[in-house]
């Protein structure tokens, strides 16, 4: 599904010039778990950032179902993660003006989904969530948990196939956290998602059927 | 595509109004500029319009579209005339008699010229709008009496009843060879603010037969007031009236009379609009500035917007919106601040003498706000607006996920 060929990302901050990917390759089958696990600064997140096309690489090519994503322009690659990727990140990142229903809403009403429609989906989500007491609560009305929660549900909306996390239980609790890595893999079953996910948390990386490990800008094992 | 723009509109308005942004931080006072800039330009111009219309307004009132004066000899029959002037334009509506005289008034031991106008009073009630420009007394038709302007009873320190001396030289315009002095005394009727400056300061009325009677021109005329349909064509068909008449007659109509200063208020609105405009501009960019600080702290929002799959040209469509909403909020407030200003302007009008009547020709402004100044001036305040917040917008919109998210 995915091919990650020779990628290479530079930052050129001043005088001083940051690699942060050296060449990597990869390969993710549709329906796979994926986990990438690394310490911090190895790269992990920068090559999820370039997977789910928030970031163009420097160098190399990533190629979804054949078709070689980094040739799209910006705005044909704002449609395709819309259609096609969902993203749930550390922190939860919804809109703080926003009821919870309203930023699950979101990517249906980017895309011009019909309203009605749109939002009978983002309640079913938040119901399958254990959020249906919650839709009408502002981010700041909401626990850690509840708002990692909405932030899946405003990742499934669009009814992705595949589902990029960066380090989704990082900020939460013991109990949050499990709850939440069950959740992944529960969705990724029923949905039968592509899950790929950044984490340096081991006990959850044992979890996948894949795992990549990530040291200095290398994919070293897998 | 409405839609679609429903939803930006919805979406820019939950992220503009939020309490850290409607009460904190310098969004309020950039907002406020905007209010008091578009107040200004409300107050202003209402006051140029106000001017320009009360000015017109006396003009008519006390002299009436069109005055046709003949020159030389007076007019021996009005039936006569009246017919050759109504048969010129169908929009001659109705005519009224009158006559003038250059005199000199005494009372209380002071002495100046004036103009007395004879004419009948109730005749031109219907061309005249005199009685709703009455101050004291009334127009009453009773002999001997006259109605005076309150610069001149001011002066004189005259009231309703008081008695004046009007004395009119014999020699001209009436005979040539004849040259004597004629006075007679008479009774204060009404004292009338005519609205302009010399006007009250000079303008003397009287009835048509007292005041035949004082000049001993018989049953003869100086010219005519002239009602038409339409006072805005006054000038057009004044000379047609001209052209019609020949030089036999001079025609006058309101806005020739003071055509430089009309010309002169014109421009000036212009001149005014753009200076106070300059405040707008300046609101605009506060605002600007303070959009560049509310992109700011949106970057991940921006972020979050662009990897659900927003486009930069989204991005940018709902922070112009915002502008889009200051700008017309903005507008709505500053009309109603400066429709407050205005209601203020007129209340210390009556309080204190603001305008010297001999500077501006009238004393009193009545304040007009018009649709299309509103117009202008919103159409204006949401360009400036737009323009300014099209920059800050631009430059959210080309930020990219990565650099929105390390916003953390």
């Amino acid at each position: 599904m995915i091919q990650v060929q020779g990628l290479t990302k530079n930052y050129i901050t001043g005088a001083s010039h940051v690699s942060v990917l050296r060449g990597v390759d990869l390969n993710i089958q549709a329906g796979e778990a994926v986990c990438l696990l690394g310490s911090s600064g190895a790269g992990k997140s920068t090559l999820l950032q370039i997977l789910g096309t928030l970031d163009r690489p420097t160098e190399g090519q990533v190629l979804f179902e054949g078709a070689s994503l980094f040739e799209k322009s910006d705005d044909e690659l704002a449609l395709f993660r819309n259609e096609t990727m969902g993203f749930v990140f550390q922190f939860h990142h919804l809109i703080h003006e926003l009821s919870a229903l309203e930023n699950v809403m979101l990517p249906g009403l980017l895309a011009k989904q019909p309203k009605e429609e749109t939002k009978q989906k983002a309640l079913e989500w938040l119901e399958f969530m254990g959020l249906r007491d919650r839709v009408d609560h502002y981010p700041n009305q909401l626990s850690g948990g509840e708002l990692q929660r909405v932030a899946i549900a405003r990742a499934l909306i669009r009814n992705p196939r595949i589902l990029l996390a960066d380090e989704p239980t990082g900020n939460l609790d013991s109990e949050n956290s499990a709850k939440i890595q069950g959740l992944f893999f529960e969705l990724q079953k029923k949905l039968g998602l592509t899950l790929i996910v950044v984490t340096h948390d081991l006990q959850f990386a044992q979890a996948f059927s894949k795992i990549y490990r990530m040291k200095d800008g290398y994919l070293t094992s897998n | 595509m409405f839609k679609d723009l429903k939803f930006k509109f919805w979406l820019s308005g939950r992220l503009l109004f939020n309490k850290q942004i409607l009460f904190g931080g310098s969004a309020p006072l950039s907002f406020l500029g905007l209010v008091l800039g578009v107040a200004a330009l409300v107050a202003s111009m209402s006051v140029m319009r106000g001017f320009e219309s009360s000015l017109k307004q006396a003009m008519i009132d006390v002299t009436s579209d069109i005055q046709i004066i003949k020159k030389g000899k007076l007019i021996e029959s009005w039936d006569e005339f009246s017919a050759e002037i109504q048969k010129i334009d169908p929009s001659i509506q109705k005519l009224a008699k009158f006559a003038y005289t250059e005199a000199v008034i005494a009372s209380k031991g002071k002495v100046s010229g004036v103009l007395i106008q004879g004419f009948d009073f109730e005749q031109v009630g219907e061309i005249l709008n005199l009685n709703s420009r009455v101050r004291e007394g009334s127009l009453n038709s009773a002999p001997g009496t006259v109605a005076i302007g309150q610069g001149l009873a001011k002066r004189y320190s005259l009231k309703v009843g008081d008695e004046v001396y009007l004395a009119v030289s014999l020699a001209t315009p009436f005979e040539d060879d004849n040259f004597k002095r004629q006075a007679q005394a008479f009774k204060i009727a009404a004292i009338l603010d005519f609205g302009k400056n010399d006007w009250n300061e000079r303008l003397v009325l009287s009835h048509l037969p007292d005041f035949q009677a004082l000049t001993q021109i018989g049953d003869r005329y100086t010219g005519a007031f002239v009602k038409i349909t339409d006072s805005e064509k006054a000038p057009e068909l004044s000379h047609k009236i001209e052209n019609e008449l020949g030089s036999r007659y001079a025609v006058l109509n309101w806005y020739e009379v003071n055509k430089n200063l009309f010309k002169a208020v014109k421009y000036e609105s212009v001149v005014i609009f753009f200076v106070v405009f300059l405040i707008v501009v300046v609101a605009a960019f506060n605002i600007s500035s303070t959009l560049y600080v509310l992109i700011r702290q949106r970057y991940q929002d921006i972020a979050i917007l662009k990897a659900l799959g927003s486009t930069q040209r989204n991005i940018q469509i709902i922070f112009v919106l915002q502008g889009l909403f200051v700008a017309t909020l903005g507008c709505l407030c500053g009309f109603f601040v400066g429709y407050l200003l205005s209601q203020g302007f007129m209340f210390l009008q009556s309080q204190y003498t603001l305008i010297s009547g001999s500077v501006y020709k009238i004393d009193r402004i009545d304040i007009r706000l018009s649709w299309i100044d509103f117009f202008f001036i919103f159409i204006a305040t949401t360009t400036a607006c737009l323009l300014a917040t099209y920059p800050p917008a631009r430059k959210g919109s080309r930020l990219t996920v990565v650099e929105g998210l390390r916003e953390d």
